[in-house]
């Protein structure tokens, strides 16, 4: 894969994703579009370098969460890079079975990668939670269980960017420099 | 060298280790967080300006198909109207002042307020962050709790933290608002007309967006009737461990009406403005150029 090129557009939607997402918010439910473009490396780039970019992106967007507390405002680096690498790590697997470039792929891994993502995320702030009392504690307001019913609702609507997006990103494809995967599970030895 | 799959594995246990940093620890992975949003302004600005004159005058109005012109007349008139309330109650105070005065306290002097405007860059990636970035025009001034405001009176938060550039503002909307300030919860007062306040309406809960609170009516006048609450009526900013120069802000309208305990009504208020769809906001701070109103010193030399 062509680094330039994924950082540019990963880029571009993280910066769009702040932004964009509170104008095509419905009630509380707002599409993720960077995940979309998580799902996307992951069902064409290399095993390696799908799983870097999760990582990647999921940190940057765990490092542009500043998160509101009983006191001043944190930043919890880790949940959605963990949350995005268990998703992409989940489409590595899937991915010999379905038609890589194909919209409907797309949005369907979306909606349930983000699914499997918002489980993650949550599941950290759990055990943060659960670990940590007093001055450790991270003071976050208001319980979990709301916090992951709005992720999965997030993640339904996620489909609805993947849709755009994939429209968008397929026809870019052979700018990324994916190299053609042969498909074989993810990280087996190549002989 | 250690292989691929190992550099990945050490990157994930990385993360995990991140992930589970105790609080104290925290603010050295938060540092990161204002040279990556300095980073996404750049995007991030002009493409909120863009979508915010896509919507058109809605956006900025919270009455759909107005025009610029009379946008802009009602706006003034919002100004006009919180400014006779808050006069009102500063009336009120100063005639409290003059009996504290009287009594040889030595009181701060009051100082006029500014309004600085600054540029929305937006929320984090992740929404359920609850915070809100902005760009003021100049950071003098701006310091750590300062009252934001949009269209002027509309009470948007309060300012949370400081950077060089930007600065972050915790709307009153969200659930984390009142465990900032120790557990206050902020009060109101029902405006039963433009200019006639109501009962008091204390905040409890903070409920998408929405801000849940039981109204305390006064003490009954005789052959007086309490007042009626109904939806649309206005609640503004009454609350003494505010800034008197906040006192009368717009916090929302009624938007729903419930009998709770003791008959004692439970009002839903709802912002006028849907703050994450603007595209500016106004930081009110202390205006240091301007002449402290003058206070006497109760008879102190």
């Amino acid at each position: 894969m062509k680094w330039p090129v994924p950082l540019l557009v990963g880029y571009l939607l993280l910066a769009l994703e702040g932004v964009a997402r509170e104008y095509v918010r419905i009630g509380t439910v707002s599409p993720s579009l960077i995940f979309p473009f998580v799902v996307f490396i992951a069902l064409l780039a290399s095993s390696n370098a799908a799983m870097w970019t999760a990582l990647l992106v999921g940190a940057a967007v765990d490092i542009t969460t500043l998160r509101a507390t009983s006191g001043a405002p944190i930043v919890i680096v880790g949940p959605h890079a963990l949350g995005y690498a268990a998703a992409a790590y989940m489409i590595l697997t899937l991915r010999p079975m379905v038609m890589r470039r194909n919209v409907v792929t797309m949005v369907a891994l979306s909606v349930i990668g983000s699914w499997l993502a918002a489980v993650v995320v949550v599941s950290v702030l759990a055990i943060r939670r659960t670990l940590f009392h007093g001055s450790w504690a991270d003071g976050l307001p208001g319980s979990l269980l709301p916090d992951l019913w709005q992720r999965i609702l997030d993640g339904c609507y996620t489909g609805a960017a993947a849709l755009v997006l994939a429209a968008i990103l397929l026809p870019l494809a052979p700018w990324f420099g994916f190299q053609d995967p042969s498909i074989r599970r993810p990280f087996s030895r190549r002989y | 060298m250690p292989s691929p799959r190992a550099n990945l594995a050490l990157a994930i246990t990385a993360a995990g280790g991140l992930a589970l940093l105790p609080r104290p620890l925290l603010p050295l992975v938060s540092a990161f967080n204002t040279p990556a949003t300095f980073l996404l302004a750049p995007v991030q600005t002009p493409v909120r300006t863009l979508m915010v004159w896509l919507r058109g005058p809605k956006a900025n109005s919270p009455v759909a198909g107005l025009s610029p012109e009379l946008d802009r007349v009602l706006t003034d008139l919002d100004q006009a109207k919180f400014e006779l309330a808050q006069a009102k109650v500063e009336t009120e105070r100063l005639r409290s002042l003059v009996v504290d005065l009287s009594r040889g306290v030595e009181l701060n002097p009051s100082l006029a307020v500014t309004q600085i405007p600054a540029s929305v860059i937006g929320f984090g990636s992740d929404l359920s962050g609850g915070l809100l970035t902005v760009r003021p025009n100049k950071m003098e001034g701006v310091e750590p709790n300062a009252v934001v405001v949009v269209r002027g009176v509309q009470l948007v938060g309060r300012v949370q933290k400081v950077d060089s550039r930007t600065c972050t503002v915790l709307p009153i909307t969200d659930p984390a608002f009142p465990k900032m300030y120790r557990g206050e919860k902020f009060k109101g007062v029902v405006m039963l007309d433009d200019q006639k306040r109501g009962p008091t309406w204390k905040l409890d809960a903070i409920e998408n967006g929405r801000m849940v609170g039981r109204i305390y009516f006064d003490a009954p006048v005789p052959g007086e009737d309490r007042p009626t609450i109904v939806n649309d009526m206005l609640v503004r900013l009454f609350d003494e461990s505010w800034p008197a120069s906040a006192q009368m802000l717009t916090i929302g309208r009624v938007v729903q009406v419930e009998t709770g305990a003791n008959e004692r009504p439970i009002i839903t208020v709802e912002p006028f403005q849907d703050i994450s769809r603007v595209s500016e906001v106004m930081i009110r701070v202390a205006d240091k150029g301007a002449a402290p109103i003058p206070t006497t010193t109760g008879g102190k030399p």
